[in-house]
């Protein structure tokens, strides 16, 4: 019988091949099986940072034509932000908060460091693009709203994700369109309330989707709704747009995804690299 | 006893700032060399202090031509009078500046509000100035009238008076140049800093490099607020920065040719070149020999001739060690610090160099 070894001498030729040839060949060993509902459950997360920026971009329209008033805005986000505080704790009964060590006063204490500093240097922000032509301030702000849903932590493990740079890029959009508004108090609501809606909102959402699953796609859903009829009222063409996005994303991308995942075509055998699947942080000093 | 007087700390700080003293300390120095007792033990150094001789000789020779071309027809006087309107002119032409640089400059888009705080706190030093310079108008002929007299001392010693003269009309120049460089400098280190907590690094101290860094919420806000606030602003400051560093290194170049002619008429060894043309044989590079007669059975007969040295290498051999000061940053490092804007002082003064 032939062997597949080369040090001994066989009396078969040196280019003869063995009906056993590529046996050992295995093919898509790690592909997964997505489950439709499933993926389009994950996809919920982009399409409440799309919505996000949709309504942080609509909420700034309306405060430059004047529509709304920065008290009204400034009001609403507090009784909404209160409202996000006490459900923080009350979804998951208290246990995050225990172990994280974060008591209430630290949060007071920043809540206040934020609101002092940003009503200080909001006259500072105010006049700090009054040079700058507005099609420069229109094309940054969207970059940094682009690079922002770019680098986002959706909860995939990629080397690209980075939650500081994403949440840096969209200050840095809110501070340069919240120079573009009337007063230095409209650009102290807007900078607060971009904070809520980038930090805020998505650590809200992040422990819903955790502990309530279907509280949280209830929440989505509205959520869009409620973008969408906003974005309604300044542009139809701007809605029915972004309602096609979001029907993209949420349906028919997982779609592709599952069928996709048909043409797949990893094989792996023995020649594969080795890989080191033991701990070796035992032969560290 | 008198150096050690000057050891104390404003007098030293003052010696150390002014040329004037460098090079009257310098002249003491080699007085002490001419007049020592102990006879000169090689060649180098009897040519030395006949060079030192000859070249104070003829300093003081000059300085001499200098104070009676001053002293004559009344010229400290004309000198005197046209001081004034010159530093009037000078400080009205930064106010124009100043006032150009608060509009639109060159159609640069400009921060209004910093570009006013800025502009009037200069155009308020440069008030002061002017108040400053009309408050010493009437005793400005007689302290020109008194230093004159000390370019007696040399030419070298009025070249650096002159030289320090100008240092002091331009010290307005030289205190702006200060504060626009600290701003830039500041803001400079500040952006870069928060450009590393844009990305979520941070500078690690200990190992001297980048690292990623997980901050907190509000230092994360804060950082970008400023990150965004101090962005906005560089152009302006930028340009502050720019105008006063080409300001200060127009002034630092006029002080720097001046310095390089009193460094030439220091160290030329004139008595050794005046010996190469005269008595060409006491300066030897070598010898040279030339057959007189040759004849068969007679002893050969050579003429030995000496090889003047070139007049170059007679330079470069003799030449008198000075406090020189030469540039002592590379064009490269003087680039980096300027566009850090790092403080710079280009010619430094070395300690007497060695031979």
């Amino acid at each position: 019988r032939w062997q597949k070894v080369l040090y001994e001498r066989q009396p078969f030729p040196d280019n003869y091949v063995d009906q056993r040839f590529l046996e050992e060949l295995r093919k898509n060993v790690h592909a997964r099986r997505y489950r439709y509902r499933a993926v389009v459950f994950q996809s919920g997360a982009v399409v409440q940072q799309l919505c996000s920026v949709c309504v942080f971009v609509l909420t700034w329209w309306y405060m430059d034509a004047g529509m709304l008033s920065p008290q009204g805005l400034f009001g609403a986000a507090l009784v909404s932000s209160l409202l996000g505080y006490v459900l923080f704790d009350a979804v998951d009964g208290g246990a995050g908060r225990r172990e994280s060590g974060r008591t209430r006063w630290a949060d007071l204490k920043s809540t206040l460091v934020f609101a002092a500093f940003t009503y200080g240097f909001s006259p500072v922000l105010k006049t700090l693009t009054e040079s700058i032509s507005t099609d420069t301030i229109y094309a940054m702000s969207a970059l940094m709203l682009l690079g922002h849903l770019i680098f986002f932590d959706y909860g995939a493990n990629a080397a690209i994700v980075s939650s500081t740079l994403s949440l840096n890029m969209a200050i840095f959009a809110s501070v340069c369109l919240a120079s573009r508004l009337p007063r230095s108090l409209h650009a102290f609501v807007m900078v607060t309330f971009a904070m809520q809606i980038f930090a805020l909102w998505p650590m809200l959402q992040k422990k819903l989707k955790a502990q309530t699953p279907r509280c949280y796609v209830g929440v989505t859903v509205l959520f869009a709704l409620a973008a969408l009829v906003g974005l309604a009222s300044v542009s139809s063409v701007g809605a029915v747009l972004f309602a096609s996005l979001l029907l993209t994303i949420s349906c028919i991308c997982p779609y592709c995804l599952i069928r996709l995942q048909l043409l797949k075509d990893n094989i792996h055998g023995p020649w594969d690299e080795a890989e080191i699947k033991e701990d070796l942080s035992r032969f560290l000093m | 006893c008198f150096c050690r007087v000057l050891k104390f700390w404003p007098l030293s700080f003052l010696w150390s700032k002014l040329s004037t003293c460098e090079q009257l300390g310098h002249r003491l120095r080699h007085l002490q060399v001419i007049s020592s007792n102990k006879k000169a033990q090689s060649q180098t150094q009897l040519m030395r202090k006949a060079n030192i001789f000859v070249s104070l000789l003829i300093d003081v020779a000059l300085g001499m031509l200098l104070m009676s071309w001053l002293y004559r027809k009344n010229r400290i006087g004309h000198l005197a009078d046209t001081l004034i309107p010159v530093a009037d002119h000078v400080a009205e032409e930064l106010q124009d500046l100043l006032q150009w640089l608060m509009g639109a400059p060159a159609g640069l888009k400009m921060n209004r509000a910093l570009d006013q705080v800025l502009g009037r706190f200069f155009l308020y030093h440069i008030h002061l100035w002017i108040s400053y310079i009309h408050l010493m108008s009437p005793f400005i002929e007689m302290i020109l009238w008194y230093v004159g007299l000390s370019a007696c001392l040399g030419l070298t010693v009025a070249l650096c008076i002159l030289s320090d003269i100008i240092a002091l009309l331009t010290f307005h120049i030289y205190c702006f140049y200060v504060y626009g460089a600290r701003l830039y400098c500041l803001k400079i280190y500040g952006l870069s800093s928060l450009w590393r907590l844009f990305r979520g690094k941070k500078w690690n101290v200990l190992r001297q490099r980048v690292d990623s860094c997980s901050y907190d919420l509000d230092q994360l806000f804060i950082g970008t607020l400023l990150f965004t606030i101090l962005l906005f602003l560089l152009p302006t400051t930028a340009l502050y920065y720019l105008v006063f560093t080409l300001l200060r290194l127009l002034v630092v170049i006029v002080q720097g040719l001046i310095h390089l002619l009193v460094d030439l008429i220091d160290s030329l060894p004139l008595y050794s070149i005046i010996l190469r043309l005269c008595r060409s044989y006491r300066l030897a590079a070598g010898v040279k020999f030339r057959v007189l007669e040759q004849q068969d059975g007679k002893p050969l007969r050579l003429l030995m001739q000496i090889n003047p040295l070139s007049y170059g290498s007679v330079v470069r051999t003799y030449r008198l060690p000075t406090y020189s000061c030469y540039p002592k940053d590379s064009w490269t490092s003087l680039c980096k610090k300027l566009f850090l804007g790092e403080l710079i002082y280009p010619w430094k003064h070395k300690g007497e160099k060695q031979d």
